[in-house]
């Protein structure tokens, strides 16, 4: 057993200043309520010192349970301790200041209910997951490589990693996203990858805020608030999938955070990340990928993906613009569909409109490239398509579904059109669009 | 009363040789009546003594011995707390400060006190020891912290059962033992810490012979004091039943029970004692209270102890009126007819 040392003292210190910080706070605050009465002109009592910033909660626990894992356990324990004197509701640190006195005590851990080893092994893989953070210095030049392109107007956007349980604030710039922040997050208790409603997963896809709700139109079961997201997608329906009411929010106020699996599929965050994040969240705008686990790479080698990949985009855009049917109609793979139609009905119908046509010009602008999570080597590219020809001209927002094809080349399995406005109708007919 | 540290009946001789002869006399007369467990007899000379020396630091320490043990802590407490004041060089005080404040399940403020006996003497082992099962106390509360659960759970309760282990290794490893101290380490001899010791002692140690304490019951007249002495056996072979219930220590929990016990619903004694075998040991775990018990002495040898019993384990729990009949054998205690109402 280790002797007590000066740390521990140090401990009392720390806890008697923070005693005596509220009590000399308390003092000014009665003998401000005096001099009201007394007219007493005393100074207040500031002539302590003003305490450096403490560090956010999860870095306190990190740096607690590394110097535990350094045996280093009494400056552990002190670090613990102050950490739950700020947020006594932090269960993790709870749990990581059970696990150092068990250790300073030599007794093996009490036997428990096995619900409540469950709920201890719940803890244990949060403290886990924690600590197995990712440095941010070392991801400052680093993105996550399914972000290829946003639109300029997007200036954040959230990155889940849900095998990690941790939410990414990313923004976006004319050289990739740049990392600002990262924040726990904890998913679903069945883990990722929605399918059906009540099946507790927490959904894979790219997905967008649609609304925030505030604490006082929610109950306590959501904390602060809540972004609720637009689950299920064109994607989502496309497969099938089912469900509802994916939000990412708050927990109650008896909670700092929730354990790693624990909601019925959204992803929840400490009320103070709630808090945080609602400044950088443009309701209908900021994206949002939830993926089962994040690549990182360069934002350079993700640069130069993106060029690579725009290219075939362009080489599409230039196939049709050039009434290369045929060519065009190669970049769509054999299983391509849209909402109404399968791959044949699609040629046909692009063949018979692409014939009538005098000249095509289509430009894309707003281009957003994802790489779809939960999927094998699909890719999401939306834009708005800006279409003109000798007799039709309309702006439409397109979502197209790119495949990995096994000769090694990127087609189009499915092609969703969100909105479309014509526009100077003039006279055309219906089976002249595009 | 699940939490039972031993508590250190020691100061170190330095304090003793202090101590006039006059003062030695009375204070050894406590020490022998606390060894016999007549804690409130030994309380009286105490108080008595100290009138005439305030100051002397050995008799202040049985003093709290002997509130500790006749269940008065928060006075108990007050006289430890001031010995650590008036003598912060000895961990003794501090230690048994620790231990009741470890009754009191306040654990954050024994592991200061037992800290601070450390900080003074580092080889301390009973400190170590002590703190040892201050620490996995604390790793319970701080789980079921974790959990959200409250304090009453069951698994801090368990906790509170390994501390009980920590006594069985007390004498050996207690160091600065004056020459009485030491015997009673010896287990022989009896134990002066018979009620607080029970669920890692052995039953022949818990068995104490006390023939000192239990005549004056067997008196026609008994002096109050003689009284509560007989009370505190009777209510140390109750406690020490519970306990090695609790324990699971089926040897020592059968022991407890009259070699004429009679049990209830017509079973035989052999067949009664394997069915308790198997339902003392199968459960994963299984938390005994005592509550609130009434001590009728009956006569010189019966008495009828009555209390609420809260019973729990990994698959049952229940709280039930508990009627122990015990007969007085030789000099101990044993259950005659166990019955719940």
């Amino acid at each position: 057993m280790s002797k007590p040392t000066s740390r521990l003292l140090r401990a009392r210190t720390h806890r008697g200043l923070a005693a005596r910080r509220w009590a000399s706070v308390a003092c000014v605050l009665l003998a401000a309520a005096a001099g009201a009465e007394a007219r007493l002109l005393t100074p207040p009592l500031l002539d302590a010192p003003v305490p450096p910033p403490l560090a956010a909660p999860e870095d306190r626990l990190i740096a607690a349970a590394q110097a535990f894992e350094r045996g280093q356990a009494r400056l552990a324990l002190d670090t613990v301790d102050a950490l739950i004197d700020d947020e006594p509701t932090f269960r993790v640190a709870h749990y990581l200041r059970g696990r150092i006195f068990g250790a300073l005590s030599g007794i093996p851990t009490p036997r428990l209910l096995p619900e409540h080893g469950d709920a201890l092994a719940a803890l244990a893989e949060e403290l886990e997951l924690r600590l197995a953070r990712n440095s941010l210095d070392e991801a400052r030049h680093m993105q996550p490589t399914a972000v290829l392109a946003l639109p300029d107007d997007v200036r954040y956007l959230l990155a889940v990693d849900l095998s990690a349980a941790r939410l990414y604030l990313l923004e976006n710039g004319p050289d990739g996203v740049r990392l600002i922040a990262d924040r726990y997050a904890a998913m679903g208790s069945a883990g990722f990858g929605k399918e059906r409603e009540g099946d507790l997963r927490t959904p894979l896809g790219i997905y967008r805020i649609t609304e925030w709700k505030d604490d006082a139109s929610l109950p306590e079961l959501y904390g602060h608030g809540a972004f609720p997201v637009d689950y299920p997608n064109d994607w989502d329906r496309h497969r099938r999938r089912t469900g509802y009411g994916i939000w990412l929010h708050g927990v109650p106020r008896d909670t700092y955070t929730r354990v790693p699996r624990s909601s019925e599929g959204c992803v929840t965050l400490s009320n103070d990340a709630m808090a945080w994040l609602h400044d950088y969240i443009d309701i209908g705008v900021t994206p949002v990928v939830l993926a089962d686990r994040l690549q990182w790479a360069t934002r350079e080698a993700v640069a130069s993906e993106r060029a690579r990949f725009k290219t075939r985009i362009d080489d599409w855009r230039d196939a049709w613009a050039q009434r290369d049917t045929e060519r065009y109609l190669s970049f769509y793979a054999d299983n391509f569909t849209t909402e109404h139609q399968a791959r044949p009905h699609f040629a046909a119908h692009k063949r018979a409109v692409n014939a009538g046509k005098a000249w095509i010009d289509v430009e894309l602008r707003d281009l957003t490239i994802f790489d779809y999570p939960g999927e094998d080597d699909l890719r999401l590219v939306s834009f708005v398509q800006d279409y003109r020809s000798d007799n039709y001209e309309s702006v439409s927002r397109k979502r197209q579904y790119w495949r990995l094809q096994a000769d090694g080349s990127w087609r189009i399995e499915r092609e969703v059109e969100l909105e479309e406005r014509e526009i100077e109708p003039t006279a055309l007919s219906a089976e002249a669009r595009p | 009363m699940v939490t039972r540290f031993p508590l250190i009946p020691a100061v170190v001789t330095l304090v003793a040789a202090l101590c006039s002869s006059l003062a030695f006399a009375s204070t050894e007369e406590a020490r022998r009546l606390l060894n016999e467990g007549r804690a409130a007899q030994a309380l009286n000379v105490l108080e008595k003594h100290l009138e005439g020396s305030p100051q002397d630091a050995e008799a202040r320490f049985l003093r709290g011995l002997a509130l500790s043990r006749t269940g008065r802590r928060d006075q108990a407490i007050e006289v430890f707390a001031n010995l650590t004041r008036d003598y912060p060089q000895l961990p003794e005080p501090y230690n048994n400060l620790a231990v009741i404040y470890a009754q009191q399940g306040d654990y954050e403020k024994a592991r200061d006190a037992l800290e601070a006996a450390l900080a003074t003497h580092p080889s301390y082992a009973t400190a170590h020891e002590n703190l040892g099962d201050i620490y996995a106390a604390l790793a319970s509360a701080s789980y079921n912290r974790a959990l959200m659960l409250d304090e009453n759970n069951p698994s801090a309760r368990q906790k509170l059962k390994l501390m009980e282990r920590l006594g069985a290794s007390l004498p050996a490893t207690r160091p600065n033992l004056t020459a009485t101290e030491r015997s009673d380490s010896t287990p022989a001899q009896p134990s002066d810490d018979a009620p607080a010791s029970a669920g890692a002692t052995t039953p022949t140690e818990t068995a104490t012979p006390a023939p000192a304490s239990s005549a004056p019951a067997a008196a026609p007249a008994p002096t109050s004091t003689a009284e509560r002495a007989t009370r505190e056996r009777i209510s140390a072979a109750v406690y020490d039943w519970a306990q090695a219930w609790q324990n699971q220590q089926v040897d020592a929990y059968l022991d407890a029970y009259a070699p004429d016990f009679d049990p209830a619903g017509g079973l035989s004694r052999s067949a009664w004692e394997a069915q308790r075998r198997e339902r003392v040991r199968s459960p994963e775990r299984i938390v005994v209270r005592v509550r609130d018990p009434d001590i009728q002495i009956v006569d010189s040898d019966r008495a009828r102890v009555t209390f609420q019993q809260e019973y729990e384990s990994d698959s049952y729990s229940d709280v039930t009126t508990k009627v122990l009949d015990l007969r007085r054998i030789g000099d101990r205690w044993l259950i005659l007819r166990e019955t719940t109402r």
